[in-house]
């Protein structure tokens, strides 16, 4: 069993609940052992990094260097979060501090306030990086129970996860979620917006921009005969499930259609109940995709 | 989008504004520009914007000050990184936006397109400060109630039913370590200010 200190984020402990709750229903059956990295802070967030940037990477450094600290006491080396846009700030840290040095001994010199030092020593992951390339074949062979060979998923990757820089996928046009569900027993359709951005924040402060942007997505999943969208973001399962109406006004079109996480549609192959992944907590009903699965 | 050649002689060039953001690290980005549009091409809002990001590259370097920080394009950037990883001259633009918008934060621009992304991204940090981390319930009731309260009533049902289904809490966390946090900003502030 691999361990890994654990990030949930800001969001999971809110509207990105269901999310929370699926990646700890399926975790410890696919031989993940999430560690919740004790006491972590704000990661330094999108909307922290326009007000100050120096703040943003201090913020997000001190998660790193609680993890380090954790490791050298026999912890685990990787941290893993599932919210793309913390993994995004994280990594991003991460890689600017080791590129920059003046950038490192400036951060490293406003944690020291806080008696904390982080030397680089961590590597940061996406959770779904985790569950694609350190869950081995044979676990999922073994533990796959439904057969989801019915069910269509519009594989949405999003814009954090891939870019600026990850080791896990290429920027443009990334194929291993794809890979993915289709490994779980499901079909992933062609989904040729599948790392255009989903709006992030603008669904607060630029509602209409938004509705357009979060419409394109919609369309050419519905468009591609998508079953769902598949997401592997609190943000993007926020802004993609709540404004279906708003965006549908946009494109005078009407919108229906169910968004999973990925840990959900694990948990569904894996034989869980829906309600023990909280898929009824969303906005749009998954039930008619639901009954696809024998 | 505006024409900017119908205006550009009314506007007088800041001709220190180049140096100003040659001088911010990452500013010296604003040189290698070539001037290809590929950050436009890639940008998923440009058409909401005053100015294409290729623009206000062009326009930092003509001196344009005031017309790039009271531009809504820098607060039309959804950090989608999308001309970040395809720029040919590898100018971390995602990035310099952030810089753009931090100078006009500081210099409180008052650009009223802007203002609800200004006021999200100051409440947001404001939140941190307080718990450590961030609250959704909390910094959606604060920022709706400095920016608009009717367009929080179109956002009320969709807050009802998140409650409903335990995904809106109101009753924020605190950070065992947000003493710890509080000391590391106020590092932070207190090395600016020597700057300064």
């Amino acid at each position: 069993m691999t361990s890994y200190a654990y990030y949930p984020g800001c969001s999971l402990e809110a509207t990105g609940k269901p999310y929370e709750t699926s990646v700890r229903a399926t975790a410890p059956l696919l031989g993940v052992d999430l560690r919740e990295l004790p006491d972590w802070n704000c990661c330094g967030a999108t909307a922290y990094m326009s007000f100050d940037q120096i703040k943003a990477f201090s913020l997000s450094a001190r998660n790193l260097a609680l993890a380090e600290k954790a490791a050298a006491a026999g912890g685990a080396a990787d941290v893993a979060a599932p919210c793309s846009a913390c993994f995004c700030v994280l990594e991003k840290t991460n890689h600017y501090m080791a590129e920059d040095a003046k950038l490192a001994a400036a951060v490293n010199d406003a944690l020291s306030a806080a008696r904390l030092h982080y030397g680089g020593g961590m590597r940061v992951r996406h959770l779904l990086d985790v569950y694609i390339n350190d869950v081995p074949d044979d676990v999922y062979a073994a533990k796959i129970k439904k057969n989801l060979a019915l069910v269509k998923f519009a594989p949405y990757y999003g814009c954090q996860l891939v870019r600026p820089k990850n080791p896990f996928d290429t920027d443009d046009q990334p194929e291993k979620f794809d890979r993915y569900l289709r490994r779980l027993g499901a079909q992933a359709v062609y989904y040729p917006v599948k790392t255009k951005c989903c709006a992030g924040t603008f669904i607060t402060t630029q509602p209409d921009v938004a509705a357009r942007m979060i419409g394109i997505l919609l369309k050419e999943a519905v468009d591609h005969e998508a079953d769902a969208i598949v997401v592997c973001c609190p943000l993007c399962q926020f802004n993609l499930d709540n404004f279906q109406k708003e965006a549908g006004e946009y494109w005078g079109r009407k919108f229906n259609i169910p968004v999973l996480y990925f840990t959900q549609v694990v948990g569904l192959a894996l034989g869980l109940a829906p309600e023990d992944l909280d898929l009824d907590k969303h906005r749009v009903s998954p039930a008619a995709m639901l009954a696809k699965i024998e | 989008m505006a024409d900017i050649r119908l205006d550009i002689w009314r506007d007088k060039p800041d001709l220190n504004f180049l140096a100003e953001i040659l001088a911010i690290p990452g500013g010296e980005a604003v040189a290698s520009c070539i001037q290809c549009g590929t950050c436009s091409g890639s940008c998923p809002t440009v058409r909401h914007m005053d100015s294409s990001p290729r623009e206000i590259m062009a326009l930092i370097r003509a001196g344009y000050r005031d017309r790039v920080l009271n531009s809504n394009t820098i607060w039309l950037c959804a950090s989608c990184y999308a001309c970040y990883v395809r720029c040919p001259k590898e100018i971390k633009i995602t990035d310099f936006f952030y810089k753009l918008k931090q100078i006009a934060m500081r210099e409180r621009r008052r650009n009223p397109e802007s203002k609800r992304a200004r006021v999200l991204a100051r409440r947001f940090a404001d939140v941190v400060r307080l718990l450590g981390r961030s609250n959704e319930g909390v910094l959606l009731a604060w920022y709706f109630l400095e920016t608009n309260l009717f367009s929080a009533l179109k956002f009320a049902g969709m807050g009802f039913s998140l409650f409903k289904t335990g995904r809106l809490a109101f009753l924020p966390k605190r950070t065992k370590g947000a003493a710890e946090v509080d000391a590391i900003l106020k590092k932070c502030d207190e090395k600016a200010a020597m700057k300064a």
